[in-house]
């Protein structure tokens, strides 16, 4: 899938705009791994 | 740039190369003037003076006493009273015509060019802040526009969504 929709999907996630469940089931997956990077690094500062 | 405080049709004062005017404070390089509470107005073209008035003096007779032979007497003299203390009066002036304060003034008559002011420190923060947010949004609108139009296709394709 491409990278391109996962980090727009990401963005609206975290803006609150939409809802994990809401993400396609095909790309859920990557996005939620990518939030958790993103948890990852704010944790860090 | 020169700003003209104004109340009631007259001048109340004027602040010499403004820099730029903040809410009710008007800073210049000059100091400024913090919570101005009268109209203002800034012009382009006038140049700031002040006029100098010498102090005004009255004689006025007094009687002096003086020891004459042991006798006291009195004399008549005269002394310099201050009746008026110097005074600066503010003035701006286009070469043709010019206004001091306390003369009467019609708003009407001059340009406000305070928009060619430069922003302050805190308004450039401000204008800097509105944009970013409203580039935010815009950009979160073009992103939904695209997740709902990959969800479209998604359907579309008999896809699981």
């Amino acid at each position: 899938m491409s990278q391109s929709i996962v980090q727009i999907y990401v963005r609206l996630v975290r803006e609150g705009v939409r809802e994990i469940d809401s993400v396609p089931e095909s790309i859920r997956n990557e996005v939620t791994a990518e939030l958790a990077k993103y948890e990852g690094v704010a944790q860090t500062h | 740039m020169i700003a003209i405080l104004h109340s009631n049709g007259l001048i109340a004062g004027f602040i010499n190369e403004v820099t730029n005017i903040d809410g009710d404070t008007i800073h210049a390089l000059q100091g400024g003037a913090r919570g101005v509470g009268h109209d203002v107005i800034v012009v382009e073209g006038w140049t700031y003076g002040e006029e100098v008035i010498s102090p005004v003096y009255e004689e006025r007779p007094i009687i002096r006493y003086e020891d004459r032979d042991g006798q006291i007497v009195p004399v008549e003299t005269t002394e310099q009273i201050m009746v008026t203390p110097e005074q600066r009066v503010s003035y701006i002036t286009d070469g043709t015509a010019t206004y001091k304060v306390g003369d009467a003034f019609a708003p009407g008559q001059f340009t406000d060019v305070r928009d060619l002011l430069p922003e302050s420190p805190e308004q450039k923060i401000a204008r800097l802040e509105a944009e970013l947010a409203a580039a935010k949004e815009e950009s979160l609108t073009a992103f939904t526009a695209i997740a709902d139009l990959y969800e479209m296709v998604l359907k579309g394709g008999g896809g699981p969504v």
